[in-house]
C-alpha cells in the first residue's frame, strides 16, 4: 500500500492527465469554456440524484450528474440557435440555472446525508483518498483513482481507435463527414469520455479549477508545438507537470492540493505565453521590432521606387523632404535610410534618393510579389 | 459648418501612406486625391485592401508612414464633417432598436452629452429616413428589416450627421436592386449638393456608369482619377490580374469583372 | 419575515444587474461577467488576510483591483499568440484567479482564525448574514452607475450598437468604454454579498435576456430589466424563507440554511425561460400560420 502523500500524488496525476487530454481536445474545437459549463451543470444531477437516491454514496450519483451535464449541453446548443448563434449568452443562461437547481437541492437536503457545499466548488484533492474502494473487506486503494483510470483506459483507446481520422474530425467534422467517416459519432462519444471524466474530476478539483486543469495544459501545448502528436504529448506533459509541482509546492506551504495544482498549470502556461520560441510574447515582440525595422527600410526602397517610375522624385525623393512627405520621424528614417545604403539598395544623389539598380528590382518584386499573392 | 480653414484643400488627400497589418503589408506607399463635389469609388479585387483603405482613413488604422488629410486637417480635426457607413455585416442586428433610434444615433454627435435631444435633432433623423425612403418603418425594429433596408437605415444615420464627407463600405452588399438604385440616387444627390461621397465598391458596370472618379486599388494605388481616364483597359488588368476574364471583343470596360 | 436589509439589500443589487446587464449583453460580452466575477475572488480574501476586516467596504476595494486585473490580464492574453482563442482566455482568467485566491485562502484562514465562514459567504452570496453597511455599498454603486448611465445615455447606445462608427465620430474622445468597464468591476463586486462569485455573473445575462426579448427598444429594455431585477431580489429572500420552511417540513431538519444567490439566479433563468419560450411559440405559431396562408393562396 502506498502511504496517503503518494496517493494525493498519483491521483493528482492521473486526474491532470485525464483532463488535459479531453480539455486539449476541445480547446482545438474552440470550447474551452464548455467544460466550465459542464462542470456547473452537473451539480443539478447530483442534487437531483441526492433527493432520489437519499444518499451522497450511491455510485448511481456518478450516471445522474453526466446526464444533466449532457442535457446541459444538448440544451445551450438548442438555445445557441434560438438566439442566433449566440453561444456565449446561452451559456450564461443555461450553466448557471443548472448550478443554482443543484446548490438549491443540496443544501435542502436533510443534514444526515450531507456533502459540504464549499467542496463543490473548491474540490478537495487532500480528502479524496479517503473514500476507498473496498472488495470483500479488502482495500485497494481511492476508488477516485482507481476510476480515473479507467477513464483514462477509455480515452487512450479512444485515441488509438481514431488516430488516423483525428485531424480531420477535430479540423474540419464537414469535411470528414463527406469523407464517410462518421465525425458526428466521434464527436459525440469525445462529449460523453469528457463528461465523464470532469464528472469524476469534480470531487477532487471542484466545479472551478477543474477549469484550468482542462484548458491550461492545452493552450501551453498548442503554444509550443505544430503538430497534432506533439499537441498531446506536451498536454500530457504539462499536466504532469502541474501535478507534481502542486503536490510538492503543497509540502512546503499549507494550501489545497487543489488550487496549488491548478495554480502550477496556469504558471506552466504563463511561462509558455511570455516565454515560448516562436508563439511566445516576448519572442513576437521581438520579432515584430525587426519586422517593422525591415518594413521600414522596405516602405522608403517601395516610395523612391514608385516615385521614379512616375517621374516625380525631383519633388518626393529630396533628401530634406523624405521624412515630411512619408510623416515619420527623422530617427525612424535615418535608420532605415542606413540599411538601405548598407544594403546597396539606395544611395544619396546630390539633393535626391535614388534607388541602385538591385534596389528598383526589390522595390519592384516587393510591391508585385504582395498583389500576386492576392491572386489566388 | 463647413471647415472653411483650408477652403481649396481637396475632401480627401492622401500622401504615401503604407498600412501594415501583423507582418502583412496591406497597402503600399498609396498617394490619391479626391477632390471636393465628387462620387469616387474605390475599386479592386478582394483582398485589395479597399477596406483597409477606408480604415486608415478615418483613424481606425495607424498607417506605418504618409499622411491623411480630410479638408485639409487630420481626421480628429476634420471627424465633425465625416459620415462613415460600415459594412451591414459586421454589426449585431438583434439590438434592441427602431429604425428612428439608429438615425438619431447620427444626431448625437452635434450634441454635448448633457443636453437633450430636441426637436432639431428629431427633424434631422426623420428627414433622413424621408430621404432613403423609410420613413414608413420608422418605429420598426432594426432586426425586422431586410438586407436592403438595413443599408438604407445606416446610409439614413450618416446623412443625419450632415457632414461633407461621406465615407461608405460595400454599401451594395447583398442588397436588393431597389435598394441599391435608391441608395445610388441618394449618393448622385448629394454630390449634386456639393458634398463628397466616396464608396468602396466592387461592381465595375456601376462604376463607370454613375461615379465621376475610381481609384483602382491592388495593395498599390493602380490609378486615380476621372472615371473616363483611369478605367482603362490595362489598368482594370493590372488592378484585377488574371481574375479579370477579359474578352477581347468587347473593350468595354462595363463589361468586365463585374464579379471580381 | 425576512430582515428589511436584506430585501433592500437583494432589490437593489437586483436593478444594478439588470442596469449593467443590458450593457454587457448589448456588447456580446455575456461571459465576462462571469470572468470577473471569479476574478475578484483572490482581492478579497487576500484584502481579508491582510486587514482582518469584515467591513465589506474594505474587503470590496481588494476585490475591485483583483477584478481589474483579471480585465488586464485578459486584455495582455489578447495582445499574445493567435493560437490563443477568446473563449481560451476567458476560461484562464476565470479559473486562474479563482485558482489563486483558493490557494491564498488556507493561509489566510490560519491567521485570520474564523474568517472561514466569512469567505464561504461570498462564494454562494448568504444575504442573512447582510447588515446595512452592505446595503449602502450596493446604493452606491447602483447611484453611480444610474448617474453614469443617464449622463452617458447616447454614447452608451452607441457604444453598444456600433462601436466602430462610434470611434469614427467626435465622440471617440469620450471614455465612455473604460468607464463602463469600470463601473462593470464595482457592479459585480457589490453584488458578491447577495449572489456570490460563482453567480453574480447569471444575472448579468438573465435579466437582459428576459427583457429584451420583451421589448425591441434599449431604453426600455433596460428599465424592464432593471425592474424585473429589482421586484426578482425583492422576493428572493421569501422564495429563501418558503423553500427552507418547505424542505423542513419534508424532513423535519430545521438546522439548513439556504444561499440566496441560487434562488434569485433560478428565478431569473425561469423568467428568461418562460420569455423564451414565449417567443418560441409566437415564432413557430407565426410560421405555422404562415405556411397556412401560403397553401391557401
Amino acid at each position: 500500500m502506498l502511504p496517503i502523500e503518494w496517493e494525493v500524488l498519483l491521483l493528482g496525476c492521473l486526474t491532470a492527465t485525464a483532463c488535459g487530454i479531453v480539455g486539449g481536445l476541445a480547446l482545438l474545437r474552440k470550447q474551452a469554456l464548455m467544460g466550465d459549463a459542464l462542470g456547473h451543470s452537473l451539480l443539478a444531477g447530483i442534487g437531483a440524484g441526492f433527493w432520489l437516491l437519499g444518499s451522497s454514496r450511491s455510485p448511481w450519483l456518478f450516471p445522474c450528474a453526466v446526464a444533466s451535464g449532457l442535457f446541459a449541453i444538448m440544451l445551450v446548443e438548442f438555445l445557441a440557435k434560438q438566439l442566433g448563434g449566440n453561444q456565449a449568452t446561452a451559456l450564461g443562461l443555461i450553466f448557471p440555472a443548472f448550478f443554482s437547481i443543484g446548490i438549491i437541492l443540496i443544501s435542502l437536503a436533510p443534514k444526515s446525508a450531507h456533502i459540504d457545499l464549499d467542496r463543490v466548488v473548491t474540490g478537495n484533492l487532500d480528502l479524496a483518498p479517503l473514500d476507498r474502494l473496498m472488495v470483500d473487506g479488502h482495500d485497494y486503494g481511492p476508488r477516485v483513482a482507481w476510476s480515473m483510470a479507467l477513464a483514462l483506459g477509455f480515452i487512450g483507446f479512444y485515441l488509438a481507435a481514431y488516430w488516423r481520422h483525428l485531424h480531420w474530425i477535430l479540423f474540419d467534422p464537414a469535411g470528414a463527414h463527406a469523407m464517410g467517416l462518421k465525425p458526428d459519432r466521434a464527436l459525440s462519444i469525445l462529449l460523453l469520455l469528457t463528461t465523464c471524466v470532469i464528472t469524476l474530476a469534480f470531487e477532487t478539483m471542484g466545479t472551478v479549477m477543474v477549469v484550468s486543469l482542462l484548458v491550461a495544459p492545452g493552450a501551453t501545448a498548442w503554444l509550443l508545438s505544430r503538430n497534432l502528436t506533439n499537441y498531446l504529448l506536451f498536454t500530457v506533459a504539462v499536466s504532469l507537470g502541474a501535478a507534481l509541482t502542486g503536490r510538492f509546492a503543497t509540502l512546503a506551504i499549507d494550501a489545497s492540493t487543489t488550487a496549488a495544482t491548478s495554480c502550477a498549470a496556469l504558471a506552466l502556461f504563463g511561462t509558455a505565453f511570455l516565454l515560448a520560441p516562436q508563439e511566445g510574447l516576448l519572442a513576437r515582440w521581438r520579432a515584430s521590432i525587426k519586422i517593422r525595422e525591415r518594413l521600414d527600410a522596405r516602405l522608403i526602397l517601395v516610395h523612391l521606387w514608385h516615385h521614379e517610375i512616375r517621374g516625380d522624385s525631383e519633388i518626393e525623393c529630396l533628401a530634406s523632404a523624405l521624412t515630411h512627405h512619408l510623416n515619420m520621424p527623422e530617427v525612424r528614417l535615418n535608420k532605415a535610410l542606413n540599411r538601405l545604403v548598407k544594403d546597396q539598395l539606395a544611395e544619396k544623389n546630390g539633393p535626391l534618393w535614388q534607388t541602385t539598380t538591385a534596389g528598383t528590382l526589390l522595390g519592384r518584386s516587393l510591391v508585385e510579389d504582395d498583389t500576386g499573392s492576392r491572386e489566388d | 459648418m463647413l471647415p472653411e480653414r483650408y477652403p481649396a484643400a481637396p475632401a480627401l488627400d492622401v500622401e504615401d501612406v503604407t498600412v501594415v497589418l501583423g507582418d502583412r503589408t496591406v497597402l503600399w506607399d498609396i498617394d490619391a486625391v479626391v477632390p471636393r463635389r465628387t462620387l469616387c469609388a474605390v475599386v479592386g479585387p478582394n483582398g485589395a485592401g479597399k477596406t483597409t483603405f477606408i480604415r486608415a482613413v478615418i483613424g481606425l488604422l495607424q498607417p506605418i508612414s504618409g499622411r491623411i488629410r480630410i479638408m485639409g486637417e487630420s481626421f480628429a480635426q476634420a471627424c465633425r464633417h465625416v459620415a462613415y457607413v460600415p459594412q451591414r455585416s459586421g454589426l449585431d442586428w438583434d439590438f434592441p432598436a427602431t429604425v428612428l433610434d439608429v438615425a438619431t444615433m447620427g444626431t448625437y454627435t452635434s450634441l454635448p452629452w448633457w443636453r437633450q435631444l430636441g426637436n432639431e435633432q428629431r427633424r434631422r433623423a426623420k428627414a433622413a429616413l424621408e430621404t432613403v425612403g423609410l420613413s414608413d418603418l420608422a418605429s420598426r425594429s432594426i432586426g425586422e428589416l431586410s438586407g436592403g433596408q438595413q443599408q438604407r437605415v445606416l446610409l439614413a444615420r450618416a446623412l443625419a450627421q450632415e457632414p461633407e464627407l461621406f465615407l461608405l463600405d460595400e454599401p451594395f452588399q447583398g442588397v436588393d436592386a431597389a435598394s441599391e438604385a435608391s441608395i445610388l440616387a441618394t449618393l448622385t444627390s448629394l454630390r449634386d449638393s456639393g458634398r463628397t461621397v466616396i464608396v468602396v465598391h466592387h461592381d465595375l458596370h456601376t462604376v463607370a456608369e454613375r461615379f465621376d472618379r475610381a481609384i483602382l486599388l491592388n495593395v498599390r494605388k493602380i490609378a486615380d482619377g476621372p472615371v473616363s481616364e483611369c478605367m482603362t483597359e490595362s489598368n482594370l488588368r493590372r488592378t484585377f490580374g488574371a481574375r479579370v476574364g477579359f474578352d477581347e471583343r468587347n473593350t468595354d470596360p462595363r463589361s468586365m469583372a463585374t464579379d471580381a | 419575515m425576512p430582515d428589511f436589509a436584506v430585501i433592500a439589500g437583494c432589490a437593489l443589487a437586483g436593478i444594478l444587474y439588470g442596469l449593467l446587464g443590458s450593457f454587457s449583453l448589448a456588447r456580446n460580452q455575456a461571459l465576462l461577467g462571469d470572468v470577473l466575477s471569479h476574478a475578484a475572488w483572490p482581492g478579497l480574501v487576500l484584502m481579508l488576510g491582510l486587514t482582518g476586516s469584515r467591513n465589506f467596504a474594505i474587503l470590496g476595494i481588494g476585490a475591485c483591483l483583483a477584478g481589474m486585473a483579471g480585465m488586464a490580464i485578459l486584455d495582455l492574453l489578447g495582445r499574445g499568440s493567435n493560437r490563443l482563442k477568446p473563449d481560451a482566455r476567458l476560461a484562464l482568467v476565470l479559473s486562474g484567479f479563482f485558482a489563486v485566491g483558493m490557494l491564498l485562502a488556507r493561509p489566510v484562514q490560519s491567521i485570520r482564525p474564523g474568517s472561514q465562514g466569512h469567505l464561504q459567504a461570498f462564494l454562494f452570496g448568504q444575504t442573512a448574514a447582510l447588515v446595512w453597511s452592505d446595503v449602502m455599498v450596493i446604493a452606491l454603486v447602483l447611484a453611480l452607475s444610474l448617474v453614469f448611465a443617464a449622463s452617458r445615455w447616447r454614447d452608451l447606445t452607441a457604444l453598444c450598437f456600433d462601436p466602430v462608427w462610434r470611434q469614427t465620430t467626435p465622440a471617440s474622445n469620450m471614455a465612455t468604454s473604460p468607464l463602463l468597464d469600470t463601473i462593470l468591476v464595482l457592479g459585480i463586486v457589490a453584488g458578491l454579498p447577495v449572489a456570490g462569485v460563482a453567480l453574480v455573473s447569471a444575472l448579468l445575462v438573465c435579466l437582459p435576456v428576459t427583457a429584451r426579448v420583451l421589448t425591441k427598444r434599449f431604453l426600455p429594455g433596460t428599465g424592464l430589466a432593471m425592474l424585473l431585477g429589482g421586484l426578482l431580489g425583492a422576493s428572493a429572500p421569501w422564495m429563501v424563507m418558503g423553500l427552507e420552511s418547505l424542505a423542513q417540513h419534508f424532513h423535519g431538519d430545521s438546522t439548513l440554511r439556504l444561499p440566496t444567490g441560487p434562488v434569485f439566479v433560478l428565478a431569473g433563468s425561469i423568467c428568461a425561460a418562460g420569455a423564451l419560450a414565449f417567443r418560441y411559440l409566437a415564432r413557430s405559431r407565426a410560421k405555422a400560420t404562415g405556411a397556412i396562408n401560403h397553401a391557401a393562396n
